[in-house]
């Protein structure tokens, strides 16, 4: 179906080539799961499938790639459309017309189909992705999984044999992300259609996979084999094969069903390291949200009589589905957004009636979208910048350490949007942290992250949180919330549902349950980490 | 499919035609109030039609978005008469005397000034208002998917620009809360530079992830290839329209709209520019996917309309005295009344009416 035959590939202007001497073959309808770390060049292998890559970058080709039968790099993205079907990480961008109908029909116009032809393949479509009932509405009035089964719908109209999906659910919470990835199997095993598929949250997807194609990245040869083999070797595991590597689990389990069977025989072995107990300084409130109300102007209720209070040193999560008011929240926490009713302490600082420049220093706050926060030249530029703004003497060496602490000082010259989305995720959190303030605020910051730099992010947050921050940072990620958190308040519809300890939290729930815990039941094992320690305290017991 | 179609939409281009004409041609305040009056009840009443489908529909929230743009339009009118009545110190009926010594606004405020304010008002009002209706009944997507073959790319980059309005404003919005964020206090021009730097790069970012969704659909891939001589040829004709446009534009400024020769070079530049969108157009293969119904209503509204259309210009190249109206010395202040006349000012009134009474899912 794919072979690649000695085909390297290499961008204008760079020094190395991403695609080296690669000689693979992807078998004819299998679902096949393309893994790696970020800036591996899996972007760039998913696009060369369809000669995106070179004809739309540019750059250097040499050997062969034939995809069912055709070549890419000859008949340019344009003639392979009726082979291969693209779907990209965020659909919205990707949307030509605004309904959903025409938006199916795009391609099919410009195929020249007959109009019979058309409406027959558009109600196809519709079928297959379940969004019949969608069909007039506007495309931006739908939510991401919506959006989502509409951008795979209007690639599929052509009749594609091979789907390429380059992080399809990266902008989804988890419910939406399960939507749309159980629609792609149900292509793959009714229609027999090949998908290739790219995703950093294994735990998601790796049950559905045929194979997996791993790229190491630094020009190491990638490995493809089933997914058990692969996932024995690399690094990128979600936490469930973590544990079940370190414990030597046989055959590798791949979901909680399968991990079931080694938990039972697990348990009885397990004792729980005993929780440190922190003392929390001072009996104030760091934020404290009293009857909050929130409606936008489009009449959204967002948030409707929200109580929190969360003490200095603290870290909560804020969990629950996209739409249930989390960034609502945040955003009112440094000012951003105004109460219809209710207040928000922040700080002692009524965040109402403070200016959001002057409560930022104190309240740092990082949206969901890095990128929005960074506009200078350079990465120690970018730092200064905030300095500046907030009337801060410049300090290099400062800035240097800081960025030292977080890992990126060695890119300290290099401009912001050459970096990678970890690093900048990572910078975004320097230019606010510059002014020392007490309080930090997160919002989605595992978006694009794979499970390395997460376990960085998670590690660097506890330490915040040990220096004495009180952090509160909103997520759909279980493993992060599980892995970082004190406290979970879990939202629904603009209300605080339930607000407790992390560990008590997520055990009672099914939804915002991670691995680790749905395979314990017990709210002692949250992560990985927590399994081998009390594993350990038992070796150390008996010896 | 045709669940937004209530005429099809060469009937209510038609409308707009003739409903536009009848605001432009008068200024006669009762003609131009009977036009606003039959424009505002079918407004309204598309507006109750449209509420009744359901919210689900893109063309549901259309009308509400011109509501707002026809208040501000009324206030317009509303500012037209204070500001003509005030400024303008002309006429015989003189209502009172502001004190001289105010400037501008000094002197004798008229009846005849606070009339031609009224009338310069309704006129604009008037045209606002049917382009309101008509956007709201048609909407710009499927104005551009009527228009002909040769403006097909032009159309989809225009389409892409409408979207890309309201996401730059979403970005401009983040942008400008992330550097909040950051303290940044915008005081000066200078000020904005890093948000211009960001909103450029991310309306790149967005144009290059657009391109390759567009090119992974075939986008641009149905243009039939030209060989050499059919390249000439068109160049040529194209260079020969354009010429002819440009130099027959200077001609008739030179000479005055009486010259023969200027008339005459620019219409043939024009047809010369028309064959080659032809040509071009039938270079490319695309077909449409959106049919459009046309119903006995859509022949009972063009049969109505198209006879009033013709009126509407005969009157107004052959009998411009029915329609003149001005209020100021030596013309008379009571405008004329037709009431024939009159009808054609209410026939944009005309699809409220043919509409059927109850709105269902397949009108």
């Amino acid at each position: 179906m794919i072979h690649y035959r000695h085909f390297s590939y290499q961008y204008p202007e760079t020094a190395r080539p991403v695609l080296n001497d690669l000689s693979l073959d992807l078998p004819e309808g299998d679902f096949v799961l393309v893994v790696g770390p970020s800036g591996a060049g899996k972007s760039t292998f998913l696009r060369t499938l369809n000669g995106l890559a070179p004809h739309f970058y540019g750059g250097r080709v040499a050997g062969s790639l034939l995809v069912a039968g055709r070549d890419p790099v000859r008949e340019s993205p344009r003639g392979m459309a009726d082979v291969v079907g693209m779907v990209f990480q965020d659909p919205e961008s990707g949307f030509v017309v605004d309904v959903v109908e025409d938006e199916l029909a795009f391609a099919l116009e410009n195929w020249a189909l007959p109009q019979d032809t058309m409406r027959k393949r558009v109600e196809e479509a519709l079928d297959q992705l379940r969004i019949a009932h969608l069909r007039h509405r506007p495309v931006s009035s739908l939510s991401g999984g919506e959006k989502q089964r509409v951008a795979i719908a209007a690639a599929l109209t052509l009749h594609p044999q091979i789907l390429v999906l380059d992080e399809p659910t990266s902008q989804l919470d988890p419910q939406a992300a399960e939507e749309v990835l159980l629609a792609l199997r149900q292509l793959n095993e009714d229609l027999g259609i090949t998908i290739v598929l790219s995703e950093h949250r294994l735990e998601r997807v790796v049950q559905y996979a045929d194979w997996v194609l791993y790229w190491p990245g630094d020009g190491a040869r990638p490995l493809l084999d089933r997914p058990p083999a692969v996932l024995r070797h690399i690094p990128l595991t979600p936490p469930l094969i973590t544990l079940g590597k370190a414990l030597g689990w046989e055959p590798l389990p791949l979901t909680i069903k399968q991990g079931r069977r080694f938990a039972r025989e697990l348990k009885p072995r397990l004792h729980p390291r005993p929780e440190p107990t922190r003392e929390l300084n001072g009996a104030r409130a760091a934020v404290q949200v009293e009857g909050l109300w929130h409606r936008y102007k489009n009449g959204v209720e967002a948030l409707r009589g929200v109580n929190l209070q969360v003490r200095p040193g603290e870290f909560v999560a804020l969990m629950g589905r996209n739409g249930s008011g989390k960034s609502t929240l945040l955003k009112h926490l440094v000012g951003l957004l105004k109460p219809n009713r209710g207040r928000v302490l922040a700080l002692g600082h009524d965040a109402a009636r403070t200016p959001t420049e002057a409560l930022a220093r104190d309240i740092a706050y990082v949206p969901q979208n890095p990128d929005r926060l960074l506009f200078a030249e350079t990465v120690l530029d970018e730092l200064a910048f905030s300095r500046r703004a907030h009337a801060l003497p410049p300090n290099e060496d400062a800035d240097r350490a800081l960025l030292a602490r977080l890992g990126i000082e060695h890119l300290a010259h290099r401009h912001p949007r050459d970096l990678s989305v970890g690093e900048r995720q990572r910078l975004a959190l320097a230019a606010v942290l510059v002014t020392d303030p007490a309080v930090i605020l997160l919002d989605e910051p595992t978006r694009g992250l794979d499970y390395v730099q997460k376990r960085g992010l998670a590690q660097w947050l506890r330490e915040l949180r040990d220096a004495g921050k009180t952090i509160i940072m909103a997520t759909h990620d279980v493993e992060l919330a599980a892995a970082a958190a004190d406290r979970v308040a879990l939202m629904s519809e603009g209300e605080v549902v339930v607000d407790g300890p992390a560990r008590r939290v997520m055990a009672e729930s099914l939804v915002f349950a991670s691995q680790v815990n749905k395979l314990f039941r017990d709210p002692r094992f949250l992560t990985p980490e927590d399994v081998l320690a009390g594993l350990k305290a038992e070796d150390a017991r008996r010896g | 499919m045709w669940i937004q179609q209530d005429f099809h939409p060469y009937a209510w281009a038609l409308w707009l035609a003739q409903a536009a004409t009848a605001a432009l041609v008068t200024r006669n305040p009762f003609y131009l109030a009977v036009l606003i009056v039959a424009g505002l009840f079918l407004f309204a009443t598309l507006s109750k039609r449209r509420r009744r489908l359901g919210d689900d529909h893109a063309a549901a929230a259309r009308p509400a978005t011109w509501a707002p743009i026809l208040k501000l339009a009324f206030f317009l009118m509303l500012f037209s008469i204070l500001f003509n009545a005030l400024t303008v110190h002309y006429g015989d009926r003189i209502l009172f005397h502001l004190p001289e010594s105010w400037p501008l606004i000094g002197g004798p405020i008229t009846l005849e000034a606070l009339i031609y304010g009224l009338v310069m008002g309704m006129g604009f009002f008037a045209l606002l208002l049917v382009f309101s209706v008509f956007n709201s009944a048609v909407g710009p997507q499927t104005l551009l998917r009527m228009a002909p073959n040769f403006m097909h790319q032009a159309g989809v980059a225009l389409t892409i620009a409408v979207s890309f309005i309201p996401q730059t404003l979403i970005a401009y919005q983040e942008i400008r809360e992330a550097q909040r964020l950051r303290g940044h206090v915008v005081r000066g021009l200078r000020d904005f530079q890093p948000l211009f730097v960001s909103l450029l790069a991310i309306g790149l970012d967005r144009a290059i992830q657009l391109a390759e969704s567009m090119d992974a659909r075939g986008f641009g891939g149905n243009l039939a290839a030209l060989d050499a001589r059919g390249r000439r040829r068109l160049g040529l004709a194209t260079l020969a329209g354009l010429s002819g446009l440009l130099v027959g534009l200077l001609l008739r400024a030179m000479q005055g709209p009486g010259d023969a020769v200027g008339l005459g070079l620019m219409a043939g530049g024009a047809i010369a520019l028309l064959l080659v969108f032809r040509e071009q157009g039938r270079r490319l293969q695309r077909t449409r996917y959106r049919r459009w119904l046309w119903r006995p209503r859509d022949t009972a509204l063009a049969a109505a309309l198209t006879p009033g259309l013709v009126a509407l210009l005969g009157l107004a190249l052959l009998a411009p005295n029915l329609l003149f109206y001005y209020p100021y010395p030596p013309y008379a202040l009571t405008p004329d009344f037709n009431p024939i006349i009159a009808l054609l000012f209410a026939l944009p009134l005309l699809p409220a009416l043919l509409l059927p009474g109850k709105a269902t899912a397949m009108d």
